[in-house]
């Protein structure tokens, strides 16, 4: 059994939520970073 | 050579916090000033999450399972998101322009009601400095596990400390504080997240042998579903009073004062989201797999700590101790500050001064410390209602200024005052587990959460009160660059 189909849809959509928000937080700060170390140089 | 671990990683912990303390010294103690983009960040989290979001909650996510991702995941879009896309750089934009210099001065001056300035701070001191004592008293007693000091002294203890270091440090030490606090909060629930998923065989595995639990009153469509029925119901109230009334928190709000300007936002929100997400998303998600490894539980306040002492090495829960004291030390720090500001500067409609200020401490040293002293009812209805009470009563004021650019003083003051009153009085007289005697209108109604009917009051008396237009001469106009 796959562990996302073992979720219901309000479950699975919540944790997706979470998911996206690590990704892309993530994402924007290394950007932010890189964007200033770039700048810098 | 524990001991001496144990022993090092507090002290140090506490001279890192005092030297903090101590940045704020000569500044504004109402007002932080600008400060870095980490620190305001940090500090937005550290507010928000108390050691109750972090233990109780916890525990409900044993109880409850994976529906409690559903107020994680409010509290990170919800809460954090849209307060920085929408409200944080309004709110700082209204601040520098009436040159309010606390959220209840923000809104009396926004709205033109030196009236609803004095209400707001009347509610903030009583609801917010009894409230206190509840998050003073979770420190107490997490700190009574590891010391050999009665549970009594601790709580006078931590209720002076917090009290010196507001004095001391003024909002900016609180700010850098928090932030230091925030960091410690993050590192004790990596670690314990880390432990859960290495026990259980990791999150994946963990989520498919959770979904084959059988389901329980609680979680009656299994732990991997949303409850039906008022279960589910009060999940999603869950969600909306932790996500939403977190707006109006005076204490949240004024997380925004500090903001540098506008670009700042675009590296808070991302820092700010990404670790509640590790903090909420991480607490929860390892408590409701927990179930695998403790079946029953006596208390689900007693899931978090049974956990960490099964799980962690002594070092590793010492750090999760720190962790949870962190937590309290933070909202109270913020919660301290509102009081003593709404007593020594916002009732009397003076700026105040250190004599003033050190009034306002003493005064609220004495309230939060004798109230977690005693087990009286009326203090308890006051901790489990004052996140909602503040929310309901300020919100509606809060959104017509920052979102709505309405300033209307008899609007704004009626709204206030019907926020409150409809929602302590849902609380007295209707809802289940609070109304004095027994739920008065029915299963529904019992059911239906305070902060909505407060909400509804508080809309419905801002209607009312706008019935007769505000005159021009009380308009500010404000264009939000």
């Amino acid at each position: 059994m796959s562990a996302f189909t073992c979720l219901d849809l309000p479950v699975a959509l919540a944790l997706s939520t979470l998911l996206l928000s690590f990704g892309l937080s993530a994402f924007t700060l290394l950007r932010a970073v890189l964007v200033k170390e770039s700048r810098h140089e | 050579m524990n001991n001496l671990l144990t022993i090092t990683l507090w002290v140090a912990y506490f001279a890192v916090f005092a030297l903090l303390v101590r940045k704020g010294r000569n500044h504004d103690a109402v007002l932080s000033g600008p400060v870095g983009f980490g620190v305001q960040a940090l500090a937005y989290v550290a507010t928000y999450i108390s050691a109750v979001a972090l233990v109780g909650f916890g525990g409900l996510a044993h109880a409850y399972g994976l529906q409690m991702l559903l107020v994680a995941a409010g509290n990170v879009w919800l809460g954090t998101w849209a307060v920085y896309r929408f409200l944080a750089w309004p709110t700082r934009c209204w601040q520098e322009k009436l040159h309010a210099r606390t959220p209840s001065q923000l809104l009396g001056l926004g709205h033109g009601s030196p009236a609803l300035t004095r209400f707001l701070a009347l509610v903030f001191a009583l609801f917010l400095g009894v409230y206190a004592s509840a998050v003073i008293k979770g420190a107490a007693l997490m700190l009574a596990e590891i010391l050999p000091v009665s549970p009594s002294m601790l709580i006078w203890g931590v209720a002076v400390l917090v009290g010196v270091s507001v004095y001391v440090g003024g909002l900016r030490g609180v700010l850098y504080t928090e932030a230091m606090q925030g960091v410690v909060m993050l590192v004790g629930m990596v670690l314990l997240v880390g432990a859960v998923l290495a026990k259980v065989g990791g999150p994946l595995e963990g989520m498919v042998a959770l979904s084959q639990l059988p389901p329980t009153p609680q979680a009656d469509n299994g732990f991997a579903a949303l409850s039906s029925g008022s279960q589910g119901l009060f999940i999603i109230s869950l969600v909306m009073v932790t996500s939403v009334a977190v707006w109006a928190q005076p204490q949240m709000i004024q997380r925004h004062f500090a903001l540098a300007g506008k670009d700042q936002l675009k590296r808070v929100t991302p820092l700010a989201m990404f670790i509640l997400t590790v903090l909420v998303g991480g607490a929860y998600f390892a408590a409701a797999l927990s179930r695998l490894i403790l079946p029953e539980v006596a208390s689900p306040d007693d899931v978090m700590p049974t956990l960490v002492r099964q799980l962690l090495p002594a070092f590793a829960l010492q750090l999760f101790v720190l962790a949870i004291v962190s937590a309290s030390l933070s909202t109270a720090t913020a919660i301290y500050h509102i009081a003593v500001s709404s007593l020594s500067e916002d009732l009397s409609g003076l700026r105040g001064n250190r004599l003033a200020w050190l009034g306002g401490i003493v005064a609220t040293i004495l309230v939060s410390g004798g109230c977690a002293q005693i087990k009286g009812q009326l203090v308890a209805l006051l901790c489990t209602t004052s996140w909602s009470v503040a929310g309901a009563t300020a919100l509606v004021p809060y959104l017509m200024l920052t979102l709505g650019n309405r300033q209307h003083a008899r609007a704004a003051l009626t709204s206030a005052v019907i926020g409150f009153v409809t929602c302590l009085g849902w609380y007295l007289l209707a809802y289940k587990g609070t109304a004095i005697a027994g739920p008065l209108f029915g299963d529904i109604a019992a059911m239906t959460p305070p902060f909505f009917v407060g909400l509804a009051g508080s809309l419905g008396g801002w209607m009312l009160g706008s019935l007769r237009p505000a005159p021009d001469a009380a308009r500010t106009v404000l264009r939000i660059r």
